[in-house]
């Protein structure tokens, strides 16, 4: 995980190929390919969630390159929770930030100090979900503190039996999730993937 | 990559490493001195002007002579960045010369002699004979210049070392040694504009001192550079300014030099005699930072393009000039 702590702030910050004008690559060395070393590193401290993945063999779940991915929005996320700036281009070495704030500044005519951060706003959606979020914790922290050491199935913090499906145990829990024809008639963005039609074969039927 | 053979050579003192280096020129035998080899090295793996003879420094004991005003040229560069003796200023930026590893290597002299770095030469060989070679390392062939094509006069690679301009500023006095006999020099005229040999060495010269003037210790100073990474990065840009504080209103001496930007480190003297003629403050330090940033001209040859380090030499002028404002 530390690891792909260091991989993802060298792919977000400043490891890039860069090529020449004939289509050399310009810096096939370790010193001009620049890997963040040991001095650029902050500490990493890693916190494993246990938890059973069903697709995974014996339940095991990858931890390789998943954790590299969160790091470069976490970071882009930054720059623009601090100066308002979207990053579209990876990696954000000094001299792209600089071209960035460059342009934002003409922008907004403001001097590079007088740069606002955003402000987040959330949606009435959150009371639910930090309501939500803060019921699960005291779930799981029921279950830690309870003498019951048998292993952690989905369901468990419910009291549910691993033997049976656990949507057979609760009406509220759902495992298919094809939406209403009500709602597939009017998706929002992330849901217009559902009107897609297969046309692997031609489009013919 | 394998490191190409070579004779190696050792001699004890500085009058047999100068008579060697006589012989081998009579002889009509092309040699590299070598001292801590942190530059060299490298350049000898990727078969960059490889040749057949190297004479290393390192049994002359003469040569790492440290005190106040004399820095001998095969002084590491650790033991300048722990010396309590040299200029504060000196033992500051020979901290801030790339690793610790390669600063327990590498040389006072080595660090000016330093080689200019480009990124059409300094690559593989086989890298290099597929862009048919540069001006620098032509292997015979008179190539033209890949940065700036079509001027096969001057090789435009950037002079990235970091001791050479704080020594300039201060005042340091440069000593060399060869066959035909000892000269020194104020450290700026060592410096010629070329990207090839860059100093006035003549074949089989060596650096043998630098010698500090007495009033160095009067004067102050910062040195800023810019780099990627601060573990160990070439720095694509550094400017050093160095003043003497004045009785009232302004200091009474001011040099100003940078380094990474072009073939040699530049001594920027008009730029900063003219701001000290007109002393106004915070202004005077803004108006510099302008001038050196006019007179510098970086190419596009490092990891930086050339528009945001000259746009750095401005920043990082003001930054080591900042504490001119409360002198």
């Amino acid at each position: 995980m530390i690891g792909s702590c260091h991989m993802g702030l060298g792919q977000v910050l400043s490891e890039e190929m860069k090529y020449g004008r004939n289509g050399h690559l310009m810096n096939p060395d370790l010193l001009d390919y620049k890997i963040p070393s040991v001095h650029e590193m902050p500490e990493v401290i890693p916190i494993i969630v246990e938890s059973n993945d069903s697709e995974g063999p014996f339940g095991a779940k990858e931890a390789g390159e998943g954790p590299l991915l969160p790091i470069l929005p976490a970071v882009c996320n930054a720059v623009y929770d601090a100066i308002g700036v979207r990053v579209s281009e990876l990696p954000i070495t000094p001299d792209r930030m600089h071209r960035l704030i460059e342009a934002r500044c003409k922008e907004e005519d403001v001097e590079p100090t007088g740069l606002q951060s955003p402000r987040l706003e959330h949606s009435e959606l959150q009371e639910v979900l930090d309501e939500r979020a803060a019921e699960h914790a005291d779930r799981d922290s029921i279950r830690a503190s309870m003498e019951d050491d048998s292993p952690y199935h989905n369901g468990a913090l419910f009291g549910f039996d691993p033997l049976i499906p656990a949507d057979q145990q609760d009406d509220r829990w759902i495992v298919s999730v094809t939406p209403s024809g009500e709602y597939i008639d009017a998706p929002r963005l992330a849901g217009s993937a559902w009107k897609h039609e297969e046309r692997r074969h031609g489009g013919a039927n | 990559m394998r490191m190409p053979p070579f004779k190696l050579h050792t001699p004890e003192t500085l009058e047999d490493a100068v008579a060697l280096s006589g012989e081998l020129g009579e002889a009509g035998d092309e040699f590299d001195w070598i001292a801590g080899g942190t530059d060299l090295l490298p350049n000898y793996k990727w078969h960059l002007n490889v040749k057949p003879h190297v004479i290393s420094l390192a049994r002359i004991t003469e040569l790492s002579e440290l005190s106040e005003t004399h820095i001998g040229a095969m002084v590491r560069l650790h033991e300048l960045a722990e010396s309590d003796d040299v200029h504060p200023l000196i033992s500051k930026v020979a901290a801030m010369v790339a690793s610790v590893m390669i600063r327990r290597s590498g040389t006072v002299g080595g660090n000016i002699c330093l080689d200019t770095r480009c990124f059409w030469f300094n690559q593989s060989e086989e890298w290099r004979e597929s862009i048919d070679w540069c001006y620098k390392c032509d292997c015979g062939t008179g190539a033209d210049c890949r940065v700036i094509p079509n001027q096969n006069t001057q090789c435009v690679a950037t002079y990235q070392a970091d001791l050479a301009p704080v020594l300039m500023c201060l005042g340091a006095q440069i000593h060399l040694a060869g066959p035909s006999g000892m000269r020194s020099m104020p450290l700026n005229e060592f410096f010629e504009l070329d990207g090839i040999t860059r100093n006035v060495l003549q074949p089989g010269e060596l650096v043998t001192h630098l010698t500090m003037p007495d009033d160095s210790c009067e004067l102050v100073g910062d040195y800023q550079k810019l780099r990627q990474r601060d573990s160990w990065d070439f720095p694509e840009a550094g400017v050093a300014v160095v003043w003497r504080p004045g009785k009232s209103g302004g200091p009474a001496d001011l040099r100003v030099a940078t380094t990474g930007l072009e073939s040699i480190p530049g001594y920027h003297e008009e730029e900063a005699a003219s701001i000290l003629n007109d002393w106004k403050g915070k202004d005077s330090i803004d108006e510099l930072a302008e001038s050196v940033r006019t007179a510098v001209r970086p190419v596009l040859n490092t990891w930086y393009p050339p528009s945001y380090r000259r746009k750095m030499v401005k920043v990082l002028t003001k930054r080591a000039g900042s504490g001119l404002t409360e002198v």
